[in-house]
């Protein structure tokens, strides 16, 4: 009685266990991706827990109702916590801010119609997340004003022309392909035409961007 | 703090308790009493602002240096400032080695450092 006749696969008790061990070691995965900031990685580990929750459906098919309930509902905890520890370090991102009135930053925000934070880390970092564009301390005081210029006018671009990043991950992911990232092509050449290519090509040169001699190539 | 396991002993100088780079920066930082990171790559030509900041950055996370948010001239910067003088520092270091040393040696410790004390002042 302790086995279950699954589809065609057997599973004994234990294999439940098994498959919710599997999703836990997954989901730990994706969250270290993420941690470390590995995108590809982290889209290509949700697209194989895509997967082993659709394969595991399949081995699950014909057993017992009351272990089947179980399983699914530890998969659907263990996504809720993904999800809430993936939010919660989103947040632990944003929580070094400090709300500044100075007047390079006022002038670019009213210049570019956009809203500026600065992060109190010394790491260099500029991005996006919900309409406001974020820049670090550490960027800041490496660039000269008309090349934060150019990195605000690149995210700027981001913010208001890329694609949604989190529909275009959920797309790839259930699509099982990766992101493009002809974005970031087209974010510089309009950062060139507003702030000016030299600007542009200095401040991918001091900040030491992965690939930045790839990309002023493609600026010339 | 100093991490007991990073000591080396065989090294001269600061660089028994720092790294090579750790120990120019709190050189110039003990110099100019408080430094940008632009102003510290100045002085050791040598290093880029990059590693000048991420040393700073590693400084400020052991509690040997700290820093303050400039905002003047319409730009912002992190100006940095020792925690303490080189003395301070270094009774903050021979604290944590000798509380590490009387942990394991006990009075062996106590003793042995009577000894030194009472060579030198004979000296």
């Amino acid at each position: 009685m302790n086995n279950f006749y699954c589809f065609t696969f057997c599973l004994r008790e234990s294999g439940m266990i098994y498959i919710l061990l599997v999703s836990v070691a997954l989901a730990i995965i994706c969250l270290f991706a993420y941690f470390l900031k590995r995108r590809h990685e982290f889209l290509l580990a949700n697209q194989i827990f895509m997967i082993w929750i659709i394969t595991s459906s399949i081995l699950t098919m014909g057993c017992n109702m009351f272990h089947l309930i179980w399983v699914y509902l530890g998969i659907i905890i263990i996504c809720v916590l993904l999800l809430g520890i993936l939010k919660l370090l989103i947040n632990l991102r944003h929580s070094n801010l400090i709300i500044s009135s100075i007047e390079i930053i006022s002038v670019l925000e009213e210049h570019f119609g956009v809203t500026i934070k600065i992060l109190d880390i010394q790491r260099i970092r500029a991005y996006t997340h919900r309409g406001v564009i974020y820049l670090s301390i550490g960027l800041m005081e490496r660039l000269e004003p008309d090349e934060i210029k150019a990195v605000v006018a690149h995210e700027t671009y981001h913010l208001r022309k890329s694609p949604n990043k989190f529909i275009s991950s959920i797309l790839a992911m259930i699509s099982f392909t990766f992101l493009r990232h002809s974005d970031e092509y087209y974010a510089d050449r309009f950062a060139a035409e507003v702030s000016g290519a030299s600007n542009l090509k200095n401040a991918l040169r001091k900040l030491d961007i992965k690939d930045y001699s790839k990309r002023i190539e493609q600026l010339s | 703090m100093v991490k007991i396991e990073r000591i080396s002993l065989n090294k001269q100088g600061l660089t028994k308790f720092f790294s090579p780079n750790e120990a120019r920066i709190m050189k110039v930082l003990w110099e100019l009493s408080h430094s940008t990171s632009a102003e510290i790559t100045r002085e050791c030509k040598d290093l880029s602002l990059p590693c000048v900041a991420g040393t700073l950055d590693r400084l400020v996370k052991s509690g040997f240096a700290r820093r303050e948010i400039d905002q003047s001239e319409n730009r912002v910067r992190y100006i940095y400032y020792p925690t303490g003088d080189r003395r301070e520092i270094g009774v903050k270091i021979s604290e944590r080695i000798i509380e590490s040393l009387i942990d394991t040696f006990g009075d062996a410790t106590i003793d042995t450092l009577g000894k030194i004390n009472g060579r030198r002042k004979n000296e």
